[in-house]
């Protein structure tokens, strides 16, 4: 479907991305997996069209931050949606300090995660 | 006219004639008979005892003058009726007053020659009298005067000196009188001296003028003087009277005063600074700069205590001193004069420090070694604190007797105070220090605690999410494999994580328990290769091993297979794909040796010293690209020392690989006898490569 909007799932460890995006495609969402920052922009400014980024913060390469970061310097990108997804105790206020309109605390519950999605896509 | 008559009238003409003679004169004069009756008084004597003259004659002395007087005068007229002249002066009081008289009593006689009364002179001297006991009174008043009263011409030269002016000079009247005042002139107040003569001469008054005067002995005293011009009855100025004080006492104690506000000044300037200032090199600096300038020493130095430190002590702060001129700094020269006030803390002010037979090294004729900056005067207090002498407080200065008891007792407190600041400082660093130590103590734990948490939550996600894929049950059954796979590896990392947890936590507490048993190196080095495979597989590392099989050491086998699996693992997470990691298994001399190399990222210079050490992981946090708790490698290094072994990392720089090299001591012959019955723990044993 061509007006159909994506999740971006950014995420370095194989297992925990692959499982996300497995799981989110198959309750019906269309998902797009990026290893890290870069990966994650250069998906952003294709033709592909997304609703919500679920990032994680400690990553290879370009990290979280300055995935955010570049993010919002690109007016094209700015406005999508930001959920921080991260093993990091004090990841709440890392993701309030980055815009995100939500953040889940690894290990995170799959159902919950499908209620935050279907909010926002 | 009959010869009575003749006579009569010659008296008569003759009293007229005296009358008008003491009128001119002005003298009061009257005539006595024997009876002591008046015969003939002039006005002038009338208005002396206050009647009119007509209303005298004829009366007696007595009734006239009054009781009082004439017992005064009884005595002298007396003796004039005896037929003596007499003279007197007395003072006599009469109708008008109290009047000094100085009196003429001439007797008068009849024809036979005999005393038939007198004639008395009286001079009323009264005025002149008075005039000279205020004299008398004022002569009296300079002489007993404690200020020094001075008379002097307009030229300079002493007319009078009084008692004062010999106890303040030291002079005696006949040593000044006739004298240039100017010989008690400093030579630097001649001005004053002229300033004074100037306003004398325009006929002004110099009031409470404070300036300096030499006595005889040398001495400068402090004086006020009070000068007035003298003036001739035509009001021209014709010298001068100075009465002079010694100030000198008041003077000292305005300078006094001064110094001792000047000091509070600096004090409170040093006070704030001392109790505000806790880097100690500034203190001791500003402690020293303080001291010097308030005794006004040349040179001052701040001397910490550094027991058994040996001949030479090296000053820490100084004052005074010229750059060029501080290796050759004088104070303190290390010697019985420095120990007096280090080690027996006492305070030691001498005059001239070179003539102290305990100022040691007096290398020329001015007891100064060549080079060395010139002290006479010497002031060294120690600073005591709580914990004993921490140095001494030492001030120069090139003249004689600079010190006086009062800088001595100023720089005692000062001393005191510093101490306590000192102190201060020095518990404000350790206290600094400590909890600097504590908090990063705290951070690290913090930083350490923070880690685990994410190194197992990871795994756990991992598990979690794909157990809820399963659950979904919409995973095609081709790929159910996979979601297996994926717990099945985070939950060895999540129990390899804790089993490394657990490990580090024995370590430090001393209590990892070891097998002792020869062990093969090559077969806990097969095990170790078998268990990485599949993940060194996955990521298309290529292993390649090279074992020899009859390296033998004592030691736990589990663990050794431990060591080696750590470093196969790092090796193969830092290899990428397509390149390969290599190990080997070899005698070295007495030695065994376990070679692990790796074509992966290699290792920076800056981070290799620290590759062993917990918790230490060469990237920044937030670049994480592998995961772990970073203790692998101190794992390693500890049960290799466990073993009596080394480890050593070596690599030639980033992106160029690394290779870790384990050395273990080889077992003896008999332990390798037993070699046959030894496999360890992991079962699969095959032989080498």
């Amino acid at each position: 479907m061509p007006d159909e909007l994506s999740i971006l799932v950014v995420e370095d460890d194989d297992d925990i991305r692959q499982a996300i995006s497995l799981f989110l495609e198959a309750e019906g969402y269309r998902t797009v997996e990026a290893r890290d920052g870069d990966e994650a922009l250069r998906l952003l400014r294709s033709p592909e069209r997304f609703c919500l980024v679920l990032l994680d913060l400690f990553m290879p390469g370009k990290n979280g931050w300055e995935f955010r970061a570049e993010q919002l310097s690109d007016p094209a990108i700015a406005d999508i949606p930001l959920i921080v997804i991260s093993a990091d105790r004090s990841a709440p206020q890392k993701a309030a300090t980055l815009g995100a309109i939500g953040c889940m605390v690894k290990p995170i519950d799959f159902s919950r995660l499908l209620d935050t999605v279907a909010t926002h896509c | 006219m009959t010869g009575t008559e003749g006579a009569s009238a010659a008296l008569h003409a003759e009293l007229a004639r005296l009358r008008a003679v003491t009128r001119l004169a002005g003298v009061p004069v009257a005539q006595f008979d024997r009876e002591r009756r008046y015969v003939w008084v002039n006005d002038e004597y009338g208005s002396l005892v206050g009647r009119r003259s007509d209303d005298i004659v004829g009366r007696r002395i007595d009734e006239v003058i009054g009781e009082r007087a004439h017992a005064t005068v009884a005595p002298f007229v007396e003796r004039v009726l005896r037929g003596e002249r007499v003279e007197y002066e007395a003072e006599v009081e009469l109708a008008t007053g109290r009047h000094f008289v100085q009196s003429i009593l001439a007797p008068t006689h009849d024809e036979r020659g005999g005393v038939d009364g007198w004639i008395g002179i009286v001079r009323d001297v009264t005025e002149r009298r008075r005039y000279e006991e205020t004299q008398a009174r004022f002569a009296a008043i300079v002489a007993c005067s404690d200020d020094a009263i001075v008379g002097k011409t307009l030229d300079g030269i002493v007319t009078s000196w009084n008692d004062g002016a010999v106890r303040l000079f030291g002079y005696t009247a006949e040593e000044m009188i006739g004298q240039p005042i100017q010989r008690l002139m400093p030579s630097d107040r001649i001005d004053d001296m002229m300033h004074i003569l100037g306003q004398i001469r325009a006929g002004r008054r110099v009031d409470h003028y404070e300036t300096e005067r030499i006595r005889k002995d040398g001495t400068r005293i402090h004086v006020s003087l009070t000068v007035s011009p003298i003036k001739d009855a035509a009001g021209t100025v014709i010298g001068a009277s100075k009465i002079a004080r010694d100030v000198t006492e008041r003077h000292r104690a305005e300078m006094q005063l001064r110094e001792t506000l000047a000091l509070l000044a600096i004090l409170n300037r040093t006070s704030a600074l001392l109790s505000a200032e806790l880097d100690l090199s500034k203190l001791v600096q500003a402690v020293t700069d303080a001291a010097t300038e308030v005794t006004g020493a040349r040179y001052g130095a701040f001397v910490f205590d550094v027991p058994g430190s040996g001949e030479a002590l090296a000053p820490y702060a100084l004052a005074g001193v010229p750059r060029d001129a501080r290796a050759s700094f004088p104070l303190p020269r290390a010697g019985a004069l420095i120990d007096v006030t280090l080690r027996e803390e006492r305070v030691v002010r001498l005059d001239d420090v070179r003539l102290d037979p305990r100022y040691g090294g007096a290398a020329s004729d001015d007891g100064t070694a060549p080079g060395e900056l010139p002290v006479a005067s010497y002031l060294a207090a120690p600073l005591v604190s709580r914990g004993g002498v921490l140095g001494g407080l030492f001030f120069g200065h090139p003249e004689p007797g600079a010190f006086t008891e009062r800088d001595e007792r100023f720089v005692v407190a000062f001393a005191a105070q510093a101490a306590a600041a000192i102190d201060n400082a020095r518990l404000y660093e350790a206290e600094r220090r400590s909890r600097a130590r504590a908090e990063a103590a705290s951070r690290a734990k913090d930083d350490f605690l923070s880690m685990v948490s994410h190194e197992l939550r990871t795994p756990l996600q991992s598990m979690l999410g794909w157990v809820a894929v399963l659950r979904q049950g919409r995973l095609p059954p081709e790929r159910a494999a996979r979601a297996l796979d994926a717990i099945e590896r985070s939950g060895r990392l999540q129990a390899k994580l804790i089993e490394d947890l657990l490990d580090v936590s024995r370590i430090v507490q001393g209590r990892l328990d070891m097998e002792r048993r020869p062990v093969a190196l090559h077969t806990v080095a097969d095990a170790a290769l078998e268990a990485i495979r599949p993940e060194a597989a996955v990521k298309d590392v290529a292993i390649e091993a090279s074992l020899d099989g009859d390296v033998t050491v004592i030691g736990d086998p589990v663990r050794l297979e431990q060591v080696v699996g750590n470093l196969l693992r790092n090796a193969v997470k830092f290899t990428p794909a397509g390149r390969s990691v290599h190990v080997s298994v070899q005698r070295s001399g007495d030695a065994a040796r376990i070679v692990v190399r790796d074509e992966g990222e290699g290792i920076d210079a800056d981070f290799l010293p620290h590759v062993f050490e917990p918790f230490r992981q060469a990237e920044d946090v937030r670049k994480r690209t592998t995961s772990g708790l970073g203790l692998g490698l101190a794992i390693v290094k500890s049960l290799v020392e466990h073993h009596g072994g080394q480890v050593a990392a070596a690599s030639p720089g980033l992106g160029r690989g690394a290779t870790f090299t384990i050395t273990l001591p080889l077992a003896g012959p008999s332990a390798t006898s037993e070699l046959g019955e030894v496999r360890p723990g992991s079962g699969s044993v095959e032989s080498g490569t």
